[in-house]
């Protein structure tokens, strides 16, 4: 009886300490777990492929492609193999706003007589020659008056066209450098700043088609790199190097021939990591206050408006000179980041705040950005160091043994329980992707329609990519996506951008260029970085801007404005005595710019039935586009006709 | 069977001893984290009596051992605060000498005296005969235009006939009252004096509280005597120093609103209606007063040629490190100058060099609140201790490079966070243990508070919890920027019209704008120093003070001016 007993006490015993060794391991346990969480994998963001957009609006102006050769080539997955032809809508979008695209095995005899201007792709190209129908009708379509531009055509291309000889045909030559001078036309050492290379790399190869019955060229290096001649009634223009490739590898920067991007400038003291600026195709862009694709495509366009009349939507609204965009990142300072809209909303100035998640922003610190004016965007802390802004934890309560990187979508998450709704995004560091084309994916696939994550490093200013203007990047099938990249043109006193050198840049844009100034100023400077001149250029950068006559926009306002660019259809009709054009300009403060050549001030009326042009305020002026006379005519939203009567000089060379 | 028995017996009891061994690691895993706070040995230095006689124009007559005896009393009402008045004459005049009642009549050539200032403890007790006596031979001395002023308020009460005598006939004081309103009306003060229900035969009123005089003024043949009722003593160090709990203790007031932990300066602040004044309200009054007494508004300007007194703008590091060279940088190109008070955690040789480099002051940021040593292993430090006040300034001046430690102001001090003690003087007799020369903790904090707290930015003697001087200066700041700082604070401070002689200073922090941005600030900094020009305010640093002290030979407990 007392072994039973005993037995029993035993069990029990034992039972008792395995109970509390169960409880010690697991208090213990539990408290090691909650201070040392396991980290989790972080599920990978969703993709979604860029799709081909094709447009037939009825525009006057079209770009030709062939979207299975496009495809063809991307399935290479190189760079050598691969198709720009959609590199052209940025060419296109920049200088005219309104234009088709259309697939070439689309386009008949009769539809093509419809357009002005028909831009030939690359790919566009490569079925025209196989093609003996389609050729017809393009030399059929140039005699007849047509403006045809040709991106870096086939040798047999131009002689279907008869016009050169084949003497030192084929003669290719590596270009180096694009000199400046010979785009702008102007004084370099008046502009020329010291250090600032008056010439940048083009990464391309010239062809030499023979000797050409020129009309006008272009030289770079002093090879005719643009050639245009009349042809029957009509004209061509040829880009004798590949054009549609160089527009977006400087913009949209230059992978490896295996499509990844490069760790090429290993800066910020992140060397492992990689950023946008890391896509720059060559370290002269670092530092660059000359936006070299929008100075070529200027030119382009410069000369198709002359030999066409052809009417265009300016890139900067109203009576402006130039866009300019301050934004603002919150490297999770959370609500006090707010400060600088305050002091904005003062002067009646606005702003786009891209906002970190973290522990210390709330709806409020989001309020207060909004309620003084300001725009609130996505910052993509993309970092997988571990701070409280990029993890999140998972648990009971304050228990959270669980730890993983938030991803885009928990980012997004986090501002939608905030009540923001953006689709404008800036990754936090500019921080950016092996696989250069997937972050536009992820974007793409979470409905962003603006990123504004192409940038300096602190080494850096200017136009890394050449340009001032939205573009839409292409994914790795050669299609592009339906969302913009803004470039920044210099981020506070990133390599000495100081209020003299902010001066001359926005001056400059104001002049020539017209193209959208995007500044930024981090709430956060004086925490890792305080300098008194960065708050100074702040504050003066308003200032000079105002000064240059910049009109001030955030980012909805900058995408309304290029979807107006986009949406508002010109038609244009030329005879001897005049140039008539007819616009529906979608939204008010359009402005539309005609070449003045030897053009009258035009008269104008109202095509909406019920309106007067007394009603409403209409401005013609003259503008200058990188010495380019233009009459500038800026009407409220609605639809117009405009009349201008040539002169007799015009007449006599135009017919 | 008997093995599965076993096995589990076992296996139970290692779990036990497993999850012991387990508990104990998260427990002094836990204590890595929260480590247990220990308290550091600080040097200190106490009050002692202050003597000097050097044959100045004033002279100020205590009785050191009436003020000893009574500062055992642990107890600040029964505290003689009679060394309250040398900082009335530290501000007003500089210099003056201090005797002691016992050396009164053997104190040398008595022709050289003008103005003689008997403290409520020289005229207590058993010394009123000697007083007397002084009085007699003043008297007969031929001595132009000779001042007497009495601080006798016990010694009326008690009804001493000698001083009575002295007053003259048909004064009675009957009872001793709070005295609340003062003669300067934007300000309460607060100390007890007696309430005259007859006036002295021959005397005039001079100064009144609550309508009731409190300084009378006679003739007694070539004397201008001057009879003072209140306890300006007491007065004096309850409005500069503030006001303890009766036992000395300091009770958390401002952190308790404010939410705030620690005790900070601010606490000792006597009275709540002082939390907005930004006017000198104090100073004021001790500038009344020595007019009564010298008959002439004929304080010294501390700094030649600048009446007014000097701006200077002062810097708390904050643990930015190097970082927060940034100020003084750009004051560097505004042509303006400022101190930065560094901490010697974060901040390296460098960022002391840049500091130093662009004309700036170099002063201590002593830190109690967040700076430790963590003795043990890695992983493994369960305690934090504090690093000594004294260990912080040696800190800072190894720091400093070669060829500039000469240039640093390491005796100059602000506590970090305004930390003070649970003991009225603890703080000051550790400061001035560790070689601090000059003070600069006093200051407000918290919403709704900012100005002169203190009724002063003059810098002043605090004195011990015995009675006599601390041999360290504090003087107080006006607003911090990340404290409730608005700008119309700036149009009241830098009014000339209300202040004179003052030491103007104010503190933006190197980090503010990196936790608490506003535009505000960084308005308020530049515009601190426009103002403070257009006030024609010299912008000086703090060691100028020192400096200047020193050679107008000011008269202060020796160590102070000794500090290098």
């Amino acid at each position: 009886m007392n072994s039973v007993k005993h037995k029993a006490g035993s069990r029990r015993g034992s039972f008792l300490y395995g109970v509390i060794g169960a409880l010690l391991i697991g208090v213990s346990g539990a408290y090691f777990l909650h201070r040392y969480p396991i980290r989790i994998p972080v599920s990978a963001d969703a993709e979604k492929a860029a799709s081909f957009v094709l447009k037939n609006d009825g525009a006057q102006v079209t770009l030709l492609v062939d979207t299975s050769v496009i495809r063809q080539n991307w399935a290479h997955k190189t760079l050598s193999r691969a198709d720009f032809s959609y590199g052209w809508t940025n060419v296109l979008q920049q200088e005219f706003g309104y234009f088709d695209i259309r697939e070439i095995s689309a386009v008949d005899s009769a539809s093509l007589a419809e357009y002005r201007i028909v831009v030939y792709s690359e790919s566009a190209l490569k079925g025209l020659a196989e093609t003996p129908a389609m050729t017809k009708q393009l030399v059929e379509y140039v005699s007849a008056g047509g403006m045809a531009v040709l991106d870096y055509p086939s040798n047999e291309i131009i002689d279907w066209f008869g016009l050169a000889s084949k003497k030192n045909r084929d003669e290719r030559q590596r270009l180096s450098r694009l000199e400046l001078g010979l785009f702008l036309g102007k004084d370099l050492n008046a502009r020329a700043d010291g250090g600032i290379p008056d010439s940048l790399p083009v990464f391309s190869t010239i062809r030499n088609y023979g000797s050409v019955a020129s009309g006008a060229s272009i030289e770079i290096q002093s090879n005719s790199c643009f050639e245009y001649f009349n042809y029957g009634a009509g004209g061509m223009l040829l880009t004798k190097w590949d054009f549609g490739r160089w527009v977006t590898l400087t913009q949209q920067g230059l992978p490896d021939e295996n499509l990844n991007t490069v760790n090429r400038y290993a800066d910020l003291g992140h060397s492992d990591k990689l950023e946008a600026n890391d896509l720059v195709a060559d370290s002269s862009y670092l530092n660059s206050v000359y936006p070299w694709v929008d100075i070529v495509e200027k030119t382009l366009g410069n000369l198709i408006a002359a030999k066409t009349f052809a009417p265009r939507w300016h890139t900067t609204p109203g009576a402006s000179s130039g866009i300019f965009m301050m934004t603002h990142d919150d490297e999770a300072l959370g609500d006090v980041g707010a400060w600088m809209n305050v002091y904005e909303s003062q002067f009646g100035y606005t702003s786009t705040s891209f906002l970190m998640p973290s522990e210390k922003l709330s709806s409020a610190g989001v309020s207060a950005v909004t309620s003084n004016g300001g725009e609130v965007g996505l910052h993509w802390n993309r970092f997988d160091r571990d701070d409280k802004a990029s993890l999140e934890t998972l648990g009971i309560g304050r228990w959270r043994p669980l730890v993983r990187r938030r991803n885009l979508s928990s980012q997004i998450a986090w501002l939608d329980s905030l009540d923001v709704k953006t689709s404008y995004n800036r990754n936090h560091y500019f921080l950016w992707d092996k696989d250069p084309y997937r972050l536009f994916r992820n974007l793409n696939a979470a409905g962003f329609t603006m990123d504004y994550s192409y940038g300096p490093d602190l080494n850096d200013k200017g136009y890394l990519f050449g340009s001032a203007f939205p573009f839409y990047p292409l994914d790795d099938n050669g299609a592009s996506f339906e969302l913009t990249e803004t470039p920044v043109t210099w981020g506070e006193n990133f390599n000495g951008a100081d209020s003299a050198w902010i001066a001359r840049l926005l001056e400059n844009n104001a002049s020539d260029y017209h193209g959208v100034i995007n500044a930024l100023y981090h709430n956060n400077t004086f925490a890792w970085a305080p300098d008194y001149s960065i708050y100074e250029s702040w504050r003066l950068s308003y200032e000079l801007a105002q000064g240059s006559r910049h009109v001030m926009y955030t980012a909805s306002q900058l995408e309304q404005f290029i979807t107006a660019r986009s949406t508002s259809p010109i038609n244009w009709e030329i005879d001897s005595e005049s140039v008539e054009v007819y616009c529906d300009a979608t939204q008010p403060d359009l402005a539309l710019i005609v070449p003045m050549l030897d053009l009258y001030r035009p008269t104008i009326s109202i095509h909406d039935a019920g309106m007067s042009l007394s009603e409403v305020s209409v401005i013609v002026d003259s503008v200058s586009v990188m010495d380019s006379a233009y009459w500038r005519i800026v009407f409220p939203k609605g639809k117009y006709l405009l009349s201008f009567e040539r002169s007799s000089t015009s007449r006599e060379e135009g017919g | 069977m008997k093995t599965s028995a076993f096995s589990f017996s076992t296996a139970a009891k290692l779990s036990v001893i497993f999850g012991a061994m387990l508990l104990t690691l998260a427990a002094v895993n836990y204590f890595s984290f929260y480590p247990i706070l220990q308290s550091v040995e600080e040097q200190e230095r106490f009050g002692e009596p202050f003597l000097s006689n050097s044959g100045e124009s004033i002279t100020l007559v205590v009785d050191t051992t009436m003020i000893r005896a009574l500062g055992k009393s642990g107890s600040f009402s029964q505290t003689d605060w009679s060394y309250g008045w040398i900082n009335l004459l530290l501000q007003e005049a500089r210099r003056y000498d201090v005797i002691d009642i016992s050396a009164l009549n053997s104190a040398g050539d008595i022709n050289h005296g003008k103005i003689w200032i008997f403290t409520r403890s020289a005229i207590s007790g058993d010394t009123d005969q000697q007083v007397k006596t002084f009085l007699d031979k003043l008297e007969q001395s031929n001595v132009e235009e000779a001042v007497v002023y009495l601080e006798a308020p016990d010694t009326l009460a008690a009804g001493n006939e000698v001083i009575q005598q002295l007053i003259g006939a048909g004064y009675h004081a009957r009872h001793y009252s709070r005295l609340t309103q003062t003669p300067l009306a934007e300000f309460n003060l607060s100390c007890d004096g007696l309430a005259a229900v007859t006036a002295p035969s021959g005397f005039q009123p001079m100064l009144k509280f609550n309508d009731t005089p409190v300084l009378w003024q006679g003739q007694r043949k070539g004397i201008r005597l001057l009879l003072g009722v209140f306890n300006f003593g007491e007065l004096a160090v309850t409005i500069q120093q503030g006001r303890p709990n009766d036992d000395f203790s300091v009770t958390p007031r401002i952190t308790k609103r404010t939410g705030l932990l620690p005790i900070v300066s601010s606490d000792l602040c006597a009275d709540s209606s002082y939390y907005m004044q930004l006017t000198p309200f104090f100073d004021n009054f001790e500038h009344l007063l020595f007019e009564i007494i010298f008959g002439a508004p004929s304080y010294a300007p501390l700094f030649a040629g600048s009446p007014d007194g000097a701006f200077i703008m002062s810097h708390d590091e904050e643990g930015m490190g190097d970082k927060s060279a940034w100020m003084a940088r750009q004051e560097r190109l505004w042509g303006v100058t400022s101190a930065t008070l560094v901490t010697p955690a974060a901040i390296t040789s460098k960022g002391i060099e840049e500091i130093l480099k662009a004309g700036g002051e170099l002063a201590l940021h002593t830190d109690q609140y967040s700076y430790f040593k963590r003795p043990g292993l890695p992983g493994l430090r369960p305690i934090k201790k504090n690093h000594s006040l004294a260990d912080q300034k040696r800190s800072l001046e190894q720091l400093a490079p070669r060829g500039l430690v000469d240039s640093l102001s390491s005796s100059i001090n602000r506590n970090h966070w305004l930390i003070w003690s649970g003991n009225y003087t603890g703080m000051m007799r550790k400061l001035a243990g560790a070689g601090i020369n000059l003070d600069l903790t006093y200051g407000p904090i918290g919403e709704g508070i900012a100005g002169y707290l203190f009724g002063t930015c003059f810098p002043f003697v605090p004195l011990d919890t015995n009675g006599f001087p601390l041999p360290i200066l504090e003087l107080p700041f006006l607003f911090q920027d990340d404290e409730d700082f608005a700008a119309e604070y700036l149009d009241s401070i830098f009014d000339t019209s209300s202040f004179q002689n003052e030491i103007v200073n104010v503190v933006f922090h190197t980090n503010t704008m990196g936790h608490s941005p506003d535009t505000l600030l960084l308005w308020g900094w530049r515009e601190s120093f426009k103002r403070a020009k257009n006030a024609n305010l010299p912008i000086l640093h703090y060691s100028d003070i020192v400096d200047s002290l020193r050679a107008q030979r000011a008269t202060m407990p020796a160590d102070i001016l000794n500090q290098n």
